[in-house]
């Protein structure tokens, strides 16, 4: 794209215009800025030109910005908007995203928020570009996409998302995301079953500092995480890191990739050796060891017992379930479950598997 | 100062906190511009002179707010100096 973004920015300081215009004309992409101290005159100059960007504040008199947003956002669906507010008021703030807004900004009180801030605009706007002609003026944001913004602006809130009967929380601290619960899941596996989520609805409340950290990883990791197993869209469980990204599964193990809440899967030849088969799995060599030692324990104590053969084992953990199943010609399957699939639906789904993977 | 009791009404409370958050918002605009500004000097050191004007100016706007809202506190609490 050859022309410069234009940004038009609202606040009722004239000094704060004045410096963040400057700062902001200075952005390595070099953005047109163009600015206003009042609504009414922000929103004259919408109607002569386009702009990308609206970065406004909210408390200001006469025509506030909450007033300014909700006409803009009629009118200019296409236009992104970002509030830069002098404090984060929940309310406001959950207005404002239901306003349609893109980012909610603390004006940065500091030199590293500042940064912060400056890197989220260009990357705004760089996003911008790169997305032209996709989603450009799409209102609705997926939860991941508020998740990074609400992380990107340092904010500390708690999310509420509520889908059916489900309820779920997300806890976000200072921009880090330190706890969630689902159900009966909480931490990252948590996180992980609420972007899975395909729709519902959220609102913020208010930041509870107090709420132990329960989720060490970044931010940043477990959104790219969790957005990766939802581009697989492999149903209502999908997910997992060791599963997220990995290669497209082998083409035997393709049709059963589809199942609800596969975590990982693996084949062992009838010899035990020779060549396996995963996907989702990292450490296949250690877990196809594994799980080839147990089956020949099993059938031993199976002999032992006299109780026939072998047909289906089924592990529940507190971190994922696991089942494998035996067959003299193909050998064995082994699958990993997630830790939400009840137990009945593991035993289940892994016959299913197997029945689909023999024939 | 008085050793009456005070009692504030909810609606008095409401009223002192959104001249609390008031405040609050006027402080943090005065800081960000402190920001700001220290951030321009190093972008564009021709600006320094302004800049430096720009930051001299706040703390005394700062103290103004912190006044202000103190004499609405007291005044709602009818405390007397």
């Amino acid at each position: 794209m050859a022309s410069r973004h234009k940004i038009l920015l609202l606040d009722d300081d004239e000094q704060i215009l004045e410096l963040y215009q400057e700062l902001l004309q200075n952005l390595p992409s070099q953005p047109e800025v163009t600015v206003s101290s009042s609504g009414a005159r922000a929103i004259a100059l919408l109607e002569t030109e386009p702009f990308t960007l609206l970065i406004t504040d909210l408390r200001m008199p006469k025509m506030d910005g909450l007033q300014v947003l909700a006409i803009v956002r009629r009118k200019y669906p296409e236009l992104r908007l970002i509030v830069l507010t002098g404090v984060l008021d929940e309310e406001y703030r959950s207005r404002a995203y239901a306003l349609g807004v893109d980012l909610f900004w603390q004006k940065p009180s500091s030199s590293e928020e500042f940064q912060f801030f400056k890197d989220c605009i260009e990357s705004f706007l760089g996003r911008e570009t790169a997305e032209e002609g996709g989603f450009r003026g799409m209102q609705s944001k997926s939860l991941v996409d508020l998740i990074q913004l609400e992380c990107l602006s340092q904010s500390s809130t708690v999310l509420r998302i509520t889908q059916g009967g489900m309820e779920g929380k997300i806890w976000l601290q200072d921009g880090q995301i330190t706890d969630a619960v689902a159900g009966d899941l909480n931490g990252e596996a948590a996180f992980k079953e609420i972007l899975s989520w395909k729709s519902g609805s959220f609102e913020l409340l208010p930041a509870d500092p107090t709420h132990a950290r329960m989720i060490a990883v970044s931010s940043q990791g477990l959104l790219l995480d969790s957005a990766q197993a939802l581009d697989e869209g492999r149903g209502p469980y999908a997910d997992t890191p060791g599963a997220a990204g990995t290669t497209p599964a082998p083409s035997a193990l393709a049709p059963l990739v589809r199942f609800e809440g596969v975590d990982f899967l693996l084949t062992v030849p009838p010899s035990g050796d020779g060549e396996r088969e995963s996907w989702g799995l990292e450490n296949t060599k250690e877990v196809s060891a594994w799980v080839w030692d147990t089956q020949k324990r099993l059938r031993e104590l199976g002999d032992k017992l006299g109780v026939g053969g072998l047909a289906q084992v089924s592990g529940f953990g507190l971190n994922r379930h696991w089942a494998f199943a035996n067959s003299d010609q193909k050998g064995l399957l082994c699958a990993g479950f997630r830790r939400a699939v009840p137990k009945d639906k593991v035993d289940q789904t892994m016959k299913l598997m197997f029945g689909k993977w023999i024939s | 100062m008085t050793k009456a009791q005070v009692t504030l009404n909810a609606e008095q409370i409401e009223e002192l906190n959104q001249k609390l958050s008031h405040m609050r918002h006027e402080i943090n605009n005065q800081l960000s511009l402190v920001v700001a500004a220290i951030e321009l000097i190093s972008l564009k050191p021709e600006l320094r002179q302004k800049m430096i004007d720009t930051v001299t100016q706040q703390p005394p706007k700062i103290t103004a707010e912190i006044v202000k809202f103190s004499k609405e506190f007291e005044q709602a609490l009818g405390i007397m100096r």
